[in-house]
């Protein structure tokens, strides 16, 4: 959390993101509580009806989970279920836009692996 | 009506206010006068007091009518008063207020020329006729002031006045000089008690006018 | 019922028709945002949602009851108006902002007072002062104050941050979003600071030139509009069957803006940019000189 928000991406989805981040650098551990909706409207000034849907993403997810009355939990496994998913879309995200883009360009394949390669 | 209680709750308190106010006005005008005329305040005060309280009841009177209706009327819509039960509850306030004021000077009246006491059956209902009447003329200046702006209002106000006074002297006049006079005097009772009934119908005329004619007009605010 | 419906709202001042025939429905229980130029009409159609001023043709019913000269339903609604005070002690210039709040107090049912010192502490707002000597963020103060103290169910805001500075104004937004969160009360909100405002609302209405046009979820709406650029013929086949705005043409090159159906999704290729858009940016687009 205390990221700000962007104007780059749709609020829902960044607090979902967020969410994820502070699960993967252990801010979040599994099984402990997450902030409300409300306290998160509160911390980003954004209408709770956003930030419930940006939760409800994770909970579709499986990432998070409700306990009725209490409020929203880390999902056990939570950690290796974002990676998981965030290296399938690491094609999608990446991999296919550096493709394209090296076309418009006229970069061969073999010059991009080389490229890849020295990227380190 | 819903909400009649709050209206009328909230235009006592501030009519009491402004008639304390024009009570404290006057008082500091002849304090004022006394000390350039040397004479003591509080003899001039009493000597004169019936003058003083009629003078603050009626300027009241006109007082509200221009600034209750162009001021704070507006506010109560602001805050979701239904208009008629605001302009009532204005009304009623403006006019218990007045009258108390009036009945007031009217004892102070009674202490100082005992002789009206034995007239009480005439006094009283003429009186009354005056009152309302005068009730009538504010809220015909309230209307105004509303439809026009309080800058027209007060000049369609005095030339309204001045009408008036022209009427009732030529209306004097005609009194004084024929059959009319002799029939009043005759039976002065009856025509205080036609007088009072006039009075009270004129006032009831000029609440209906203000509540009604005023139901449906734009309020600008500030 | 839970809702606030204006049907067919027209208004005209004398021959000049300012509203033409406005309908929308508010839900209950959120936060709107009533976005338009300035003389759009949305100070009008506030008033007369709020049951303040007459329409010239059309009803406002909430939960059911009309609005109009009904006290039960003025009872459901606060619109606190912006006040500008310009002339001197005449007038309502004259009322301390004690005396202001005082009146509030006693007219609006479920006013909270616990609400009202708590933002006059925030604030620091002198309440002895006259109305008349305030400045504008001081007056936009007075009424947040009278309007989120009011407790009514519908609360509407008419440019509530005119005057305020950043801080003042990132407080007002805060301390709203508390009390809507405790209350789950039915906020419009009208302004044409768009942008900051934006991520509170959960729908915008855009009022241009007296017309409702749009009604949507704001995080919906910022989804499914963006800017395409690029080369002239690709340009226009996106915008084949789609609704656009703010269509330019610059050489060989177009730009537009586009409205995607929902879910749908539209990539960079080597002809054509898509970058996302933000409230202000589709506001302008859609209600700007040249939309």
């Amino acid at each position: 959390m205390n990221e700000f928000l962007s104007k780059e991406k749709s609020i829902y989805i960044q607090i979902s993101e967020m969410i994820e981040n502070d699960i993967l650098r252990d801010i979040l551990l599994e099984e402990e509580k997450v902030p409300s909706t409300n306290d998160l409207a509160k911390m980003y000034t954004i209408n709770p009806a956003t930030a419930a849907k940006g939760v409800n993403i994770l909970v579709d997810s499986g990432v998070l989970y409700k306990k009725r009355g209490i409020g929203m939990f880390v999902s056990e496994g939570a950690k290796e279920m974002i990676m998981k998913r965030r290296k399938a879309e690491f094609y999608d995200n990446y991999v296919k836009a550096i493709v394209e883009e090296a076309i418009s360009l006229g970069i061969t394949r073999a010059d991009l692996i080389k490229m890849i390669d020295e990227a380190k | 009506m819903t909400g009649f209680d709050r209206n009328l709750k909230y235009w006592f308190y501030y009519v009491s206010k402004s008639m304390l106010a024009i009570y404290a006005m006057i008082i500091g005008i002849v304090a004022v006068m006394s000390l350039l005329d040397g004479s003591n305040f509080i003899d001039t005060f009493t000597e004169n007091i019936v003058l003083y309280l009629t003078m603050a009841s009626a300027m009241s009177v006109i007082v509200f009518g221009f600034t209750n209706i162009t001021v704070m009327f507006p506010v109560t819509v602001s805050m979701s008063s239904r208009r008629r039960t605001s302009l009532v509850a204005m009304n009623v306030a403006q006019q218990v207020i007045g009258l108390l004021s009036f009945t007031i000077s009217f004892i102070c009246a009674l202490i100082k020329w005992p002789v009206l006491k034995e007239m009480l059956s005439l006094v009283i209902p003429a009186f009354l006729g005056v009152i309302g009447i005068l009730f009538f003329l504010g809220n015909i200046v309230a209307f105004l002031s509303e439809r026009f702006g309080r800058t027209v209002g007060m000049i369609l106000y005095i030339v309204f006045v001045f009408f008036v006074v022209f009427l009732c002297t030529i209306g004097i006049g005609i009194v004084k000089n024929g059959k009319t006079f002799s029939m009043v005097m005759a039976n002065p009772q009856a025509f205080a008690i036609l007088f009072c009934a006039a009075g009270i119908i004129l006032d009831v005329l000029g609440i209906v006018l203000v509540s009604a004619g005023l139901n449906k007009k734009e309020i600008k605010y500030c | 019922m839970n809702t606030l419906e204006c049907k067919g709202i027209v208004k005209k001042f004398g021959s000049n028709e300012v509203l033409h025939g406005v309908d929308v429905t508010l839900e209950k229980g959120k936060i709107y945002g009533l976005i338009g130029r300035n003389g759009a009409g949305k100070t009008t159609l506030l008033s007369i949602a709020s049951g303040q001023n007459p329409a010239t043709a059309g009803e406002v019913d909430v939960d059911g009851l009309k609005v109009w000269d009904n006290q039960d339903a003025l009872d459901k609604i606060c619109f606190s108006r912006e006040l500008n005070i310009t002339a001197g002690n005449t007038g309502i210039g004259g009322l301390k902002v004690k005396e202001y709040l005082k009146a509030a107090r006693t007219y609006f049912p479920g006013y909270d007072k616990s609400i009202e010192e708590r933002l006059i502490k925030e604030f620091e707002l002198d309440i002895k002062k006259r109305l008349s000597k305030l400045s504008k963020g001081m007056l936009s103060m007075v009424t947040i104050i009278v309007a989120l103290a009011s407790k009514s169910e519908y609360t509407f805001f008419d440019e509530p941050v005119a005057g305020l500075d950043v801080v003042a104004r990132d407080t007002f937004y805060k301390i709203l979003l508390e009390e809507f969160a405790e209350s789950g009360r039915t906020f419009v909100i009208s302004t044409h600071i768009i942008e900051e405002a934006a991520d509170i609302f959960e729908e915008v209405l855009f009022l241009d030139k007296g017309n409702i046009i749009l009604k949507e979820n704001t995080q919906e709406l910022v989804g499914r509009t963006v800017h395409v650029s690029g080369v002239s013929e690709e340009v226009d086949k996106i915008m084949e069957g789609k609704k656009t705005y703010h269509v330019e043409t610059i050489g060989r090159s177009k730009a537009a803006t586009v409205m995607l159906e929902p879910g749908e999704e539209l990539r960079n290729t080597a002809d054509i940019t898509v970058q996302p858009m933000n409230l202000q940016q589709i506001f302008v687009a859609m209600c700007g000189k040249e939309a």
